[in-house]
């Protein structure tokens, strides 16, 4: 294929924390499938299947390469060693003996946080934001399954709908997509319950993707973010919202309807353009600075952008934990005298 | 044309609101729905003109309905010719009754009197008639309804301004059912007479307090066309505190036994209004001159609507202080307690009898010791033997002589005379020889039987103490044991008498027995002369006779036969404002008789001079000779002069006029006055006016015209929208 993803320069939105070695997102998405065509599919998990073989078919490389078995140290070697960890090379150049350690290969636990309120039911393009976070999710769910990696799923309002704890099995998966396919229930956006649920039920380190249009107050999201970092979980956060939304295409007066509050308010948007869109951009970095303090992965989709996109962004941001831990290694004194891989 | 309630006209502005609302709203049109509203804010609906108006014509016609409709609804009808002028509506005829007590006194609360008149004369009407009157504890007419006569409108306003300035508050209390059920009375009663049919008012100007004396409405029946309406005058801070001294002489005399002394700490009140501010106050004696230290003063914590007890010494050495100074309340007009100054009376008392000085078998010693001097009495006492001439009742009269032996017949002379002249004897029967030798001095007296004397005689003691007899058929009320006659001192059992004489009087309007001994014979009477007395002892108090002068009886009896002799001067020192004191009769005028009178309209007749009163700042009042009470419009010490004799007597407001928290109104239509306004002619004639243009309207009503009419112009509305709409649909219809 000649026109790869990967190597296509411009980006439409730029993720939050991207680093400048990151590898740039694709903008052209005529060769993936558009959202609007896949929405038309009413089966969850036949969307994700469609997206996620797409997306591979695509890739010149394996995009979780270097997930597996991880060279992470030497140490020296010490009597009653495995001999089959000896660096034989090393003691040919060193003449000392050095044992080389590996990470434990574990399978990765995941969590899918997808919020169900009813702003996420809000939708200019004939689906609403809670069809594209599910298929999101969906698409998600499904790479890490096909990976052999365990999956689980907290889908909240401003309550705890429901919760599936990660695991790898047969059967896990449709229940996944089941309980994806439910109805939009609750009214408003609590981000504090779930994190907190989360981060009391995670025992060990894992991934936690969190889909919301966090269309809500930040103040308890920095803290609750924060405790879960500090646990040691890495926090994807993708944030769905309409292109309405970003860029407030409205033209006549009307009154407008709060989904969530059910509030009513008159509005003539040529008069408040530039001030929602100056509190909506306060908001937007508000996030961003919040994500990029406790380094976490903050990605914008809008419903208008490919599902491929969504997970480009989450495997370019597993990627780039891995250069990151590399370096970090790299930089540790006690990595010994071969100075990294 | 003519309407009875111009108010609905303003219905008519109905009309135009759709009219701005269409012409100027543009309301909302669509719906939105959006995820979220917190970066959204309000924004006003734009305003737009849109000038075109469609069907005017039907709009015309609802503007019309609606008009028609306001009209209606005010109920217009054609007035007649005949109006009803202000004459034909009763005029009001206003009695303002202003209270002059005391308590009007208080900061600025006459002031607050007076603008209140001239408030109340403003409002009145040409064609009312009004009268003054001021009350305390008495009222009086300043202005009355007579004069009304002669003058009219302006110039009776102003004279009963003129009259207003003259008045002000005086010091008495205040009763205010007297005042209102007179001036009640008099309004009806000469309504009644000159059957005028005014309506009748009564304005209080007053502080209303609730000290007022309300009595006199309890018995009374309001008059039903008599209204009353309070101009209520108050002060920002009413505190307001009293200082009373209590009278330990008038409430003890009957249980105790005890002279009043200048070291008995007398108790003072201190009284606190409860709607007071102030907690803190002090209380000292003072004469008047400010001689007296504050730092004798003692401090009062009284919360606010409680009093208390406590003794405030008079100061060392200073009899003549006068008043009780409370310091600490801002309503100084109840803030002095006065009180008669205490004096030291010189008594003298002349003994005849043989007894040696110090001899403990005698009476002399014995009543020398009862005697003694105190700080308001001095006693003198001088002795002479029986037989001797008695030189010293040639000049100044003693108070008092006892004779306790047989007297010489020049001595039985001397004391003749000297009981005529107002004198008092005691005479102790301590010897037959001494009944004998006393005569008619002791009243028509036998001596029965000297028996007891014979066994004293012989020296047999002993059977002298077996035999022995008690006092019985005591009169307590004689003033002698009036004193002892309180339950826990009227026990005369305990005393013994081991020999008395058996005396036996002849019955004598002028001889009353006032103690029997327990045989029947008398033990002490009193033989009343034309001015003065002689009171008998048939039995001696020293030990020979009896145990009477080792009992705590002997002390009070001898203080009230003293109390019997000399100058009685005024019954009573302490009397109220306005109060009659009574006057001591004049022993010395022969042509004195009986008529009251007070100071202020004793006529002066020859015998004036004999007895003055000096007022507390200093002015003197003669009193006439015949007149036998002083009444006293200021509080303070006034002092009697009555020839060489000055007796201070103390005038204090009335203690209810201290109470100064507000009366509740509510409490004087419990008691049947009927509080309110009665209408003013002017009101009153625009009242009958009212009526009459009701009635008129009644048998009119046009009104039923006008919605009539509207009716018709929204049945043609109607048709002509119904013409228009079909016209446009068919238009349509054929454009298509």
């Amino acid at each position: 294929m000649s026109a790869s993803p990967l190597t296509t320069a411009a980006s439409t939105t730029a993720p939050a924390a991207a680093p400048a070695a990151q590898s740039p997102r694709p903008s052209g998405s005529a060769s993936w499938i558009s959202p609007e065509t896949l929405m038309r599919l009413k089966n969850l998990e036949m969307r994700a299947k469609v997206v996620v073989e797409g997306f591979m078919s695509g890739m010149h490389r394996s995009p979780y390469h270097g997930f597996s078995v991880e060279f992470t140290e030497y140490r020296q070697y010490s009597p009653g060693d495995d001999l089959r960890y000896l660096d034989w090379k090393l003691f040919a150049r060193s003449d000392r003996y050095y044992i080389k350690r590996f990470e434990d290969e574990t399978n990765l636990r995941c969590f899918l946080l997808v919020d169900m309120s009813r702003s996420m039911g809000y939708g200019t393009l004939g689906y609403d934001k809670a069809e594209y976070a599910k298929t999101c999710a969906a698409t998600l769910a499904y790479f890490l399954a096909a990976q052999r990696d365990g999956v689980g799923l907290l889908t909240f309002d401003e309550n705890i709908a429901d919760f599936l704890p990660a695991r790898y099995r047969p059967g896990h998966l449709h229940r996944l997509m089941m309980c994806l396919e439910r109805t939009l229930s609750g009214k408003s956006t609590d981000l504090t319950r779930p994190l907190e649920r989360i981060a009391a039920l995670l025992s060990k380190r894992g991934l936690v993707v969190l889909i919301s249009d966090l269309l809500a107050p930040i103040d308890a999201l920095q803290k609750n973010l924060g405790y879960l970092r500090t646990q040691g979980h890495e926090v994807v956060l993708l944030r769905v919202l309409d292109p309405s939304e970003v860029d407030f295409t409205f033209r006549d007066p009307a009154m407008f309807h709060d989904i969530e509050s059910g509030r009513n308010l008159y509005v003539d948007p040529e008069s408040v353009r530039e001030g929602y869109l100056r509190r909506f951009g306060e908001h937007a970095e508000q996030i961003r600075q919040t994500c990029l303090g406790l380094g976490i992965d903050y990605y914008q989709l809008t419903t208008d952008q490919p599902l491929e996109m969504s997970l480009f962004d989450f495997l370019n941001a597993r990627m780039r934990r891995g250069r990151q831990a590399g370096r970090r290694r790299a930089s540790n004194p006690a990595a010994g005298p071969g100075g990294g891989r | 044309m003519s309407a009875l309630f111009w108010v609905f006209l303003a219905g008519t502005a109905a009309v135009t609101f759709p009219l701005v609302l269409h012409l100027i709203r543009r309301t909302p049109r669509g719906r939105q729905q959006f995820s979220s509203l917190m970066f959204l804010k309000a924004s006003p609906p734009r305003l737009t003109r849109r000038s075109r108006l469609d069907n005017l014509l039907l709009l015309l016609l609802r503007a019309l309905a609606i008009v028609l409709l306001a009209l209606a609804f005010t109920r217009p009808y054609w007035r007649t010719a005949a109006d009803i002028s202000i004459f034909d509506a009763p005029a009001r005829r206003v009695a303002i009754l202003v209270d002059t007590s005391a308590s009007m006194r208080r900061g600025d609360l006459w002031k607050q009197a007076v603008a209140r008149v001239n408030e109340v004369l403003d409002e009145l009407e040409p064609a009312d008639s009004a009268a003054l009157f001021t009350f305390s504890d008495r009222m009086s007419q300043v202005v009355g309804f007579d004069e009304r006569s002669e003058l009219e409108g302006e110039q009776l306003r102003e004279l009963i301004r003129g009259e207003m300035a003259r008045q002000g508050p005086g010091w008495s209390d205040t009763d205010l059912g007297a005042a209102l059920t007179t001036v009640a009375d008099s309004l009806d009663v000469a309504n009644d007479l000159e059957q005028t049919g005014d309506t009748l008012q009564i304005i209080v100007v007053s502080d209303m307090q609730r000290g007022a004396d309300l009595d006199a409405l309890q018995a009374y029946e309001w008059p039903d066309t008599v209204r009353v309406t309070v101009r209520r005058v108050e002060l920002d801070d009413a505190s307001n505190a009293r200082v009373t001294l209590l009278a330990r002489d008038a409430s003890a005399s009957q249980d105790m036994p005890t002279t009043e002394a200048a070291s008995d700490e007398p108790r003072v009140r201190v009284t606190n209004s409860s709607d007071s501010s102030v907690e803190q106050f002090r209380v000292w004696w003072s004469d008047g001159g400010g001689d007296v230290s504050e730092d004798d003063a003692v401090a009062f914590y009284v919360p606010p609507g409680e009093s208390r007890v406590l003794a405030v010494p008079r100061p060392e050495g200073k009899l003549d202080v006068d008043r009780l100074v409370l310091r600490g309340d801002a309503a100084v007009f109840d803030n002095e307690y006065y009180t008669a100054p205490l004096k030291q009376r010189v008594v003298r008392v002349v003994g005849i009898g043989a007894d040696a000085a110090g001899d403990a078998e005698g009476l002399r010693l014995y009543l020398e010791e009862a005697l003694e001097s105190t700080p308001l009495r001095q006693v003198q006492f001088t002795w002479s033997k029986p037989g001797e001439s008695l030189a010293i009742l040639q000049g100044e009269q003693p108070e008092l002589i006892v004779v306790t032996d047989a007297i010489s017949g020049e001595q039985r002379e001397q004391l003749t005379a000297y009981q005529a002249g107002g004198g008092v004897i005691l005479a102790v029967l301590r010897t037959p020889e001494t009944v004998a030798s006393l005569g008619e001095l002791i009243g028509d007296a036998e001596v029965e039987d000297a028996q007891s004397d014979d066994a004293a005689a012989t020296g047999d003691s002993t059977a002298d103490r077996r035999v022995y007899a008690m006092l019985a058929e005591i009169d307590f009320t004689h003033p002698l044991f009036a004193p002892l006659a309180g339950a826990r001192y009227n026990d005369f059992t305990r005393i013994h008498f081991w020999k008395h004489r058996r005396v036996q009087l002849s019955a004598d309007k002028s001889t009353n027995v006032v103690a029997r001994f327990d045989d029947g014979s008398p033990a002490v009477w009193e033989r009343i002369g034309e001015k003065g007395k002689t009171i008998v002892f048939a039995s001696g108090w020293h030990p020979a006779d009896s145990e009477l002068a080792l009992s705590t009886k002997f002390v009070p009896l001898l203080d009230a036969v003293l109390k019997q002799c000399g100058d009685k001067g005024l019954e009573t020192t302490t009397c109220l404002v306005n109060q009659p004191l009574a006057l001591p009769e004049l022993l010395d005028d022969p042509t004195s008789n009986e008529k009251g009178e007070g100071e202020r309209d004793s006529a002066p007749s020859k015998e004036d001079g004999q007895r003055v009163v000096i007022r507390p700042d200093g002015g003197e009042v003669k009193i006439a000779s015949d007149a036998r009470t002083f009444t006293a419009v200021d509080p303070g010490v006034y002092t009697l002069k009555s020839g060489p004799a000055e007796h201070a007597f103390a005038v204090n407001l009335a203690a209810r006029e201290s109470v100064t928290e507000p009366l509740a109104l509510e409490s004087l239509e419990q008691l049947g006055v009927r509080l309110g306004v009665q209408p003013s002619q002017s009101a009153e004639a625009d009242r009958l006016r009212q009526l009459r243009d009701t009635e008129l309207e009644d048998r009119q009503k046009i009104w039923k015209w006008l919605i009539v009419a509207a009716l018709g112009v929204l049945g043609i509305e109607t048709c002509l929208a119904g013409w228009r709409a079909r016209s446009t649909s068919q238009a349509s219809g054929e454009a298509s």
